[in-house]
């Protein structure tokens, strides 16, 4: 019995440990060996230039747009739940927001080709481009509003009752007291919301696929074609075979490290508030032996 | 209860808000300008429609012009012209529908008949690859003969595809079995289900599977035994992922030059064509419409 508790335990395991490996002894070798042309800007696979560079600046636009305006709406949608909304619509907003999580992104794609790329492209954009960094932003901006909601909410919730009231004791009005004691008590909370939204919308393919246009080019305007490094993998990845398939590993492995990266921001900013509220915990406890 | 009750009222009420704003973007819409800028649409590398287009313009293997825009699959092409007056591209005959203007290149416009006497410039071989040995015996031999049978080629031209020359009925096996396994191009996928259900009735004893996955993955799956015959939609080379197989047309394609229904454009030289997608075109490339629209 327990050798099957153990190998249910060691099975995620094994597959992160596969899958790294299988990244990295595929891609890593291809990464150093083409060093010069796969950090710059050309990809063109019928003349073997696999340069990812131009992939990445589109990636690291579209993800930091889209947290930028997913985390401005769903912070302040977080902040109207949990003070300012009418009690008996706390209940179907909250519920509204959450069900957005479950619409699988094939879904967000097409509601992003259907609607957000022809508005953009008939009323908003200046060059008749519906495509690009601007509605694949607004996309993953709706994606990740359930993820920015719930968990700065989770942290507004946890900020002590008292914070709040003393600050209307002391005479700031309701905005005053938002801004300036809750929103900076529930920090590490929200800013761990926004990193993992990040990686949300960084890992995103499907739905961006659909309204970024996929041109392989230098991002210069909000209203230009262009791919991420996810687009880039999933539209090859069916059709590409040798060095180009190899490629797309090496992408995946520019793709993982970024992941990495904000999933190890993510832990630590957890971490550190974690300690913060025992800290704060022990020191009421404290005060109440004491007393 | 209540707060359920109320939970599905709002999500009632954004619903009707979200079809509200649904109808107004689908019923506005800009109207076709000769001086804004051509939306060139293509397909992703790998794809059997853009390699077979881009070599018979004279583009062979050339990257795309800089702002195009990359259309996953053939039915985000048709959703992007139907929406956007000033795009243009290129689709497999078979999959277009009266949603968009087919343009004539030359003055030729796509039909049968023009495909068939090379008027039409632009067409492609649909075929399948497989290695020798697959259709040997057994319910692959079967299907192979069955393929180019006049039986199969009449429902090829049914379907709105060009067929090839065949010489005889298929005679049906008593007593045959077997499972076949079919990938590959997702332009000759369609064709492919109707032949395998057409097949399926006559041989109820073979079951024929028919998944996509593209010209590439066609090659890779017959090279490796994957699949038994792999489906491809441009033509063969023997520098392919598929050395050891050899591919023989079932029928032929047109591509067809599209356009948004409110464009004025009827036709389109080769000439205008390869300067809108060559991005090497220098002062040749066309990039506004009314370059070629009068």
């Amino acid at each position: 019995m327990k050798a099957i508790f153990a190998f249910a335990a060691l099975f995620s395991v094994l597959a992160l440990i596969t899958i790294t490996v299988f990244l990295f002894a595929s891609g890593l070798p291809f990464i150093f060996a083409n060093g010069d042309t796969f950090w710059s800007t050309v990809w063109d696979v019928n003349s073997e230039m696999y340069g990812i560079m131009s992939m990445i600046v589109a990636t690291l636009s579209v993800t930091s747009l889209a947290v930028i305006i997913g985390v401005t709406i769903g912070l302040l949608t977080a902040i109207c739940l949990y003070k300012f909304c009418p009690k008996r619509l706390v209940v179907p907003v909250s519920h509204t927001v959450n069900l957005l999580a479950g619409i699988p992104s094939v879904i967000y794609g097409l509601f992003g080709l259907e609607i957000i790329v022809p508005f953009i492209r008939d009323y908003v954009s200046p060059n008749g481009i519906g495509y690009g960094i601007l509605s694949a932003s607004i996309v993953l901006a709706i994606m990740i509003l359930p993820t920015v909601v719930s968990v700065s909410l989770d942290a507004l919730k946890a900020v002590p009752k008292s914070y709040y009231e003393g600050a209307l004791a002391l005479g700031a009005t309701k905005e005053q007291a938002t801004f300036k004691v809750l929103i900076p008590s529930a920090k590490s909370g929200i800013f761990a919301g926004i990193v993992l939204s990040t990686g949300r919308a960084l890992g995103e393919t499907m739905a961006v696929i659909m309204v970024v246009g996929n041109s392989p080019e230098m991002p210069n305007s909000l209203f230009q074609s262009v791919r991420t490094l996810t687009a880039n993998i999933a539209l090859g990845a069916t059709e590409m075979t040798g060095n180009a398939a190899t490629a797309l590993i090496a992408c995946g492995v520019i793709l993982f490290v970024f992941t990495l990266l904000i999933n190890i921001a993510f832990s630590l900013i957890k971490k550190d508030g974690k300690d913060k509220t025992e800290r704060s915990k022990r020191g009421k406890k404290d005060k109440i032996k004491t007393r | 209860m209540k707060s359920k009750k109320t939970a599905i009222g709002a999500i009632a009420t954004i619903m009707a808000a979200s079809i509200t704003v649904a109808g107004m973007t689908g019923c506005g819409g800009a109207e076709f300008s000769a001086d804004k800028n051509i939306t060139v649409v293509a397909r992703e590398d790998g794809s059997g429609t853009k390699s077979a287009f881009m070599e018979i313009i004279g583009l062979k293997d050339k990257p795309d012009v800089p702002g195009v825009i990359i259309a996953a699959g053939t039915a985000p092409v048709m959703q992007e012209v139907k929406n956007n007056p000033h795009a243009i591209a290129y689709d497999s005959l078979g999959y277009v529908t009266n949603d968009v203007k087919i343009l004539k290149i030359d003055g030729v416009y796509p039909t049968v008949e023009t495909i068939k006497d090379g008027s039409y410039a632009i067409s492609r071989p649909l075929s399948v690859v497989y290695k020798p040995t697959v259709i040997e015996n057994g319910a692959n031999k079967a299907f192979y003969e069955f393929l180019l049978s006049t039986t199969a080629q009449d429902i090829v031209a049914k379907e709105g595809y060009i067929n090839i020359a065949a010489t005889y009925e298929y005679k049906v096996q008593a007593n045959l079995t077997g499972t076949i396994d079919i990938s590959g191009s997702t332009s000759l996928q369609p064709l492919m289900k109707v032949l395998a259900k057409e097949f399926e009735s006559l041989q109820s004893g073979v079951t024929v599977t028919v998944a996509g996955g593209g010209s590439g993955t066609g090659l890779k799956n017959a090279e490796n035994g994957t699949s038994d015959f792999g489906m491809i939609s441009k033509e063969k080379k023997p520098d392919d992922d598929a050395p050891n197989c050899v591919a023989t047309e079932v029928a032929r394609d047109g591509i067809a030059v599209i356009v948004n229904k409110s464009n004025p454009l009827d036709n389109i030289t080769l000439t205008e064509l390869k300067n809108i997608y060559d991005r090497d075109a220098g002062a040749n490339r066309i990039t506004v419409w009314n370059r070629i629209v009068k």
